[in-house]
């Protein structure tokens, strides 16, 4: 019996179980014991999943509905290690986000844990489904639940509006996919990715087929946070209850990235021009690496600021994507698994600092924070992972993508992409020491709002040392960064998963025939350098220097600098306005120029 | 008046722009009825040797492509969970039973008409509904109809009597447990198939007769799993907005 709709059918069958112990009194521990205990056998399912498809890519059709002389009627699971390793990063993040809620989170009736479990569900078979519809279907599923989890606190208006924010991006992306999906299926008559791109094999890109491309990242880039699809993230990120926002900027983001990927290499890499689109996608990625960066370093909400970092990283993957070239998409996949575990873990840190104080401003919270020895050293370790300190999973991926991007000669990539990454980085290490070590000037060129929208607490009994429990997840979650980074095994498996990733005819045989193909097994992996990692991480901490050391920002010539800096800094603010009417024109604007450069370009 | 269209021109260019490139792509599609796919013939004619089923569209919903069918009714599920979780009383409301806030009107009685159209309406349309979903695998309809039909009927409950009529009758416990029970038993149905060593929602149940009401094996079972999972939660649905506006007051500062 093949396991492999188990991670989809046990979470969905245990959110409606939850929901119907409603009546159950001192369900509270039941509800947690349960809903933790199904995240584990979905992840220890999804491992021995990822452990089967390291031989053979499995593919799994729903009701027996296997191919009918090569046509696909039915839906099937693909399995190969790259959607299993993503399925398996999502249900490692579900238990990491369901150990911190433990027991101290505010559960209202068994609501949060069965959006948990529905979430985790739609992650499960995003990541795993062939066909393109039924992803459209989890694609929505992941949306009611995410939306629904944002808006948790209804006593704040600001989980509201980014609830509100997230919900109308996240629709208008939904119909963006849904008419991608109507012109792919008038040109090829199949759902299934595998038939789609066989019949679109060597054929010439006509105008419905470069469109159905475009309408169909456009709607998977906005769930990947890409500029200007962006604006939606950082109003929802910051205002979802902690364990939300773990899984939201850990895995959700990136698998909007992957169906991206997936979609281009299965369906369209035979028949796009390779070149246009790696411009276009590099462009788009390095855009929104720098914008989410420069954000990052503005913000003084500190979940706000992780969620501009998570902008920020997304346009790193986009651009490792981009490249289009095997070991750059094996880069991104370490990456995607390395910066969701190091992402997850700021998300939790942060979630401690709301426990003991009920504040994310991190003015508010200069200097209040030292008896918090361990969940500062754990946030700095964090900050420095995540500008890809060796050997955290952020390296071992960032070194890849930029020796790849050298080799094909895109030699401006590599300082660039370090650069973005130490500028997030930067301004969480930046947080960090004002927080924990009270370093720095309290009046930072950060934003002169106070970050409101955490008063309600999340949780109670704030007094008092840090639960151990809050702690684990944060620990594991680094440890599982820095295993991802160090063992040399999840390195193979990653570039084993992306050589299988593109290997567009194997896929087509296995999935319309059922005939396995030998799989070209990758060379052996060669490990990146130590060097321009040391060098990223360097020039993070040079940008927290610089907001929080006696030097520019501090003497006499702050007045200068805050003066330099206010014209750029007034327009990236009044271009991120939270205004939902502002957010929907420039989501037509760049579907509008994306479709032209589309037709004119593929 | 320039200066509000300067204010929509991002947006009517950017629109503009799409409009024009969604136009050509549309255009370059093969032209109306031309018909080529595969998927329509092979339906077609695998659906009654295989499953002796007549209407297509219910075969496909949920046999051929049941799985997605499954994650739809979680959507709602969903979707359902949502509401009720924001639309839940805050700490700052209390809830207080409506009352008329004229004392002094006496009782109102629901004009006659109103309540004899309600009386004739609600067996009727819970009637259709139940027709509508048992016989989902034969006619159009189906489950996701039907269920929107069956909360019909109990609307009518309330527009032709009182709030307290429909929380009579849909006491929120047997509600939530009913759409609970619904959405697991789609996942259950599936379960069926695979002790047998099948693949999930592999169809195992007898096929019976072309057109009979037990027929294309699992089809109606599903068909009923969903029927009550949507009455429900549209049910569940209809008494938390009331609720909002009927029952749940901003409390006062004291």
């Amino acid at each position: 019996m093949s396991l492999a709709p188990f991670p989809v059918i046990t979470a969905l069958f245990m959110a409606v179980f939850l929901a119907a112990l409603e009546q159950l009194s001192s369900r509270r521990r039941i509800l947690d014991i349960l809903s933790l205990l199904t995240a584990l056998a979905v992840a220890a399912v999804d491992f021995l999943l990822l452990d089967g498809s390291l031989s053979g890519t499995d593919v799994y059709w729903f009701g027996d509905w296997t191919p009918m002389g090569r046509f696909p009627a039915g839906i099937a699971f693909v399995i190969d290690p790259a959607s299993a390793g993503l399925a398996l990063l999502s249900a490692l993040l579900t238990v990491a986000a369901l150990l911190f809620s433990w027991h101290h989170f505010h559960a209202v009736r068994t609501y949060y844990h069965t959006l948990m479990l529905l979430f985790l569900a739609s992650l499960q078979g995003f990541a795993l489904t062939g066909d393109l519809f039924n992803m459209f279907v989890f694609f929505e599923l992941m949306g009611v639940a995410a939306y629904a989890l944002t808006g948790y606190k209804i006593e704040e208006s600001g989980p509201l509006e980014g609830a509100l924010n997230f919900a109308v991006m996240n629709s208008v992306a939904g119909f963006m996919v849904l008419l991608g999906i109507a012109l792919l299926y008038a040109e090829t008559g199949g759902l299934n990715l595998a038939w789609a791109g066989a019949v679109l094999s060597g054929k010439p890109p006509g105008p419905a087929v470069s469109a159905a491309f475009i309408l169909l990242a456009i709607g998977f880039l906005t769930k990947g946070a890409v500029l200007p699809f962006h604006f939606w993230l950082p109003d929802a990120h910051s205002v979802a209850p902690t364990p939300a926002s773990v899984l939201f900027s850990g895995i959700m983001v990136q698998l909007g990235l992957y169906a991206v990927a997936r979609i281009y290499w299965v369906v369209f890499s035979a028949t796009l021009d390779a070149e246009a689109l790696r411009g276009i996608f590099l462009g788009i990625g390095v855009a929104t690496a720098l914008t989410g960066g420069v954000m990052a370093c503005l913000q003084r909400h500190l979940k706000r600021l992780l969620a501009y970092s998570t902008v920020s990283h997304s346009g790193l993957m986009l651009a490792g994507i981009a490249l289009l070239d095997p070991r750059a998409l094996g880069g991104t996949l370490l990456y995607i698994v390395g910066h969701g575990c190091v992402k997850g873990a700021l998300f939790i840190a942060t979630g401690v600092l709301v426990y003991h104080h009920r504040s994310v401003d991190e003015k508010h919270l200069r200097g209040r924070c030292r008896r918090l020895r361990w969940t500062g050293v754990l946030f700095c370790l964090a900050g420095l992972a995540l500008s890809g300190l060796p050997p955290f999973g952020t390296w071992a991926g960032k070194g890849i993508i930029e020796e790849t991007a050298s080799q094909l000669g895109y030699h401006f990539l590599p300082p660039l992409l370090s650069v973005c990454a130490a500028l997030s980085a930067g301004a969480v290490l930046r947080a960090a020491g004002g927080i924990f070590f009270g370093l720095g000037h309290p009046d930072v060129i950060t934003s002169t709002a106070p970050a409101t929208g955490e008063e309600a607490p999340e949780t109670d009994h704030s007094r008092g040392p840090t639960p151990r429990i809050m702690l684990v997840p944060l620990v594991l979650l680094l440890l599982a960064s820095l295993a991802v980074g160090a063992l040399l095994r999840v390195q193979q498996v990653a570039e084993l998963a992306a050589a299988r990733f593109v290997d567009r005819t194997g896929y087509h045989a296995l999935v319309l025939e059922g005939r396995r193909t030998p799989v070209h097994q990758p060379a052996p992996p060669a490990r990146p350098g130590m060097a321009p990692a040391l060098a990223a991480t360097i020039a993070a901490l040079a940008v927290a220097a610089f907001f929080l050391a006696p030097g520019p920002l501090q003497g006499r010539t702050r007045e200068g600098v805050k003066a330099l800096l206010s014209g750029p800094v007034a327009l990236l603010r009044r271009l991120h306005s939270g205004y939902i009417g502002d957010y929907v024109t420039w989501f037509v604007c760049g579907t509008g120029i994306l479709m032209v450069l589309a037709q004119l370009c593929f | 008046m320039s200066g509000k269209l300067r204010h929509y021109l991002p947006f009517l260019l950017g629109a503009l722009l799409l409009g024009a490139t969604l136009l050509r792509a549309l255009c370059a599609l093969p032209p109306f009825g031309g018909y080529r796919g595969a998927y329509g013939p092979i339906v077609l004619n695998t659906m009654e040797p295989l499953r002796h089923a007549q209407q297509a569209v219910a075969a496909v919903t949920f046999d051929y492509r049941g799985f997605d069918t499954l994650a739809e009714e979680f959507i709602l599920f969903a979707a359902v969970a949502g509401c009720l979780l924001l639309l839940r009383r805050q700490e700052s409301e209390a809830a207080h039973d409506p009352v008329d806030q004229a004392g002094d009107r006496g009782d109102l009685e629901p004009a006659p008409a109103m309540l004899g159209l309600g009386v004739l309406m609600f067996p009727f349309t819970l009637l259709l509904g139940i027709y509508v979903v048992l016989h989902g695998h034969l006619s159009p309809g189906g489950g996701f109809q039907g269920g929107v039909l069956l909360a019909t009927a109990f609307y009518y409950v309330y527009l032709s009597g009182e709030y307290g009529d429909l929380l009579g009758m849909s006491r929120d416990h047997a509600v939530s447990h009913l759409e609970a029970t619904g959405a697991a038993g789609y996942v259950l149905v599936g379960v069926l198939a695979l002790p047998a060593g099948y693949n999930y929602l592999h169809n195992l149940l007898p096929l019976g007769d072309k057109g009979e009401l037990l027929s294309t094996g699992m089809l109606p079972l599903l068909n009923i799993a969903v029927g009550t999972e949507v009455a429900a939660a549209f049910l569940l649905l209809i008494a938390a907005f009331l609720r909002q506006v009927l029952v749940i007051r901003r409390e006062k500062k004291p």
